[in-house]
């Protein structure tokens, strides 16, 4: 096998230009250069493509933000539905259901069921020992007049 | 026209644009040429080269003449090259392997390129060079510079550079004899 020697061959340019290249680009730089020249206004920095490729994420960046924001307040509501309907309504929804107080109750889980009790605003349930015979047997006359209801 | 005369007119400020004109003129083929040779395609060399002028444009009044215009100009023009593929291989996470690929692949292509199998040989085995070693070949084996020129133009040693030159002719030569 010969051993190539870079000296065997002609040495020559191995790329050529476009035909008139040359002459349209040294009138290119020229325009370009008078462009800087004369300096660039305000609105046309802007406008260069850096500036309005960087406008248009902080853009995406503003819609993608409050879009995430908006979805996760509505996953919040989303976790308490019950908070959207009227008592009434739910009560008018569990008495055509059939659903009994006993049944509500086991579903109902124990520390809530105990909250409920405790804080529900319309009884406003006291202690027993902090009560009268009279308002016990009131309160109970109450209960009992509700579980007719359910 | 010398580069004596085009630099008097840049300095003028009433002739700082036509002698900046001439400056494109008188450099623009050479610098191309080197540009052409690292990128290979031809709209890259026209990015390239533009960028060149532009930075030589902002540079010349820094311009201290304690080197040639025309080694500033090619180490300008160096530099780009570089740094177009740099940016490149960064771009695409490319290795040197699927660079070297892509670029023979538009040599290939290029109109220009002479259609005889040792000049496509030659080519490729030039290309499989890394990036730096590629262009001091050229410097020196397409342009003839000397390697004091080169390594004005680099900012390396003589003695480093002439070892590069010879290292980078011979794995050509191993190339092409073994391709």
């Amino acid at each position: 096998m010969n051993k190539f020697k870079l000296d065997d061959i002609e040495k020559k340019e191995p790329f050529e230009a476009p035909e008139k290249y040359f002459d349209e680009f040294s009138l290119r730089m020229q325009k370009r250069i008078e462009v800087k020249a004369a300096g660039s206004p305000v609105w046309q920095l802007l406008l260069s493509p850096k500036w309005s490729l960087s406008a248009l994420a902080i853009v995406l960046m503003l819609g993608v933000g409050l879009f995430v924001w908006n979805n996760n307040k509505a996953t919040d509501e989303d976790l308490n539905p019950l908070d959207a309907v009227a008592t009434a309504d739910l009560i008018y929804y569990l008495e055509i259901e059939s659903v009994s107080a006993d049944e509500l109750v086991q579903l109902m889980d124990h520390a809530e069921a105990e909250d409920s009790i405790w804080n529900d605003g319309e009884l406003n349930l006291l202690p027993e020992e902090e009560m009268t015979d009279e308002e016990l047997l009131q309160l109970y006359d109450q209960l009992s007049t509700q579980d007719e209801i359910l | 026209m010398q580069e004596k005369d085009i630099l008097e007119k840049i300095r003028d400020p009433s002739s700082k644009q036509f002698g900046f004109s001439l400056l494109v003129r008188h450099y623009q083929k050479p610098m191309y040429a080197v540009i052409r040779r690292m990128v290979i395609d031809h709209d890259d060399a026209d990015d390239v080269l533009q960028e060149v002028f532009l930075k030589v444009w902002k540079g010349i009044d820094n311009f201290r003449e304690d080197a040639k215009l025309f080694t500033w100009v090619y180490r300008i023009a160096s530099n780009e090259c570089l740094q177009f593929l740099a940016k490149k291989k960064r771009r695409f996470f490319l290795p040197i392997h699927d660079i070297s690929s892509e670029l023979f692949a538009k040599a290939e292509q290029s109109p220009g390129l002479s259609g005889s199998e040792i000049e496509l040989k030659l080519q490729k085995a030039i290309l499989k060079l890394p990036d730096k070693q590629r262009l001091v070949f050229n410097m020196r084996y397409y342009d003839e510079l000397k390697f004091e020129e080169i390594a004005s133009i680099t900012g390396t040693s003589v003695g480093g550079l002439k070892a590069s030159y010879h290292l980078a002719a011979k794995k050509i030569e191993e190339y092409v004899t073994a391709d």
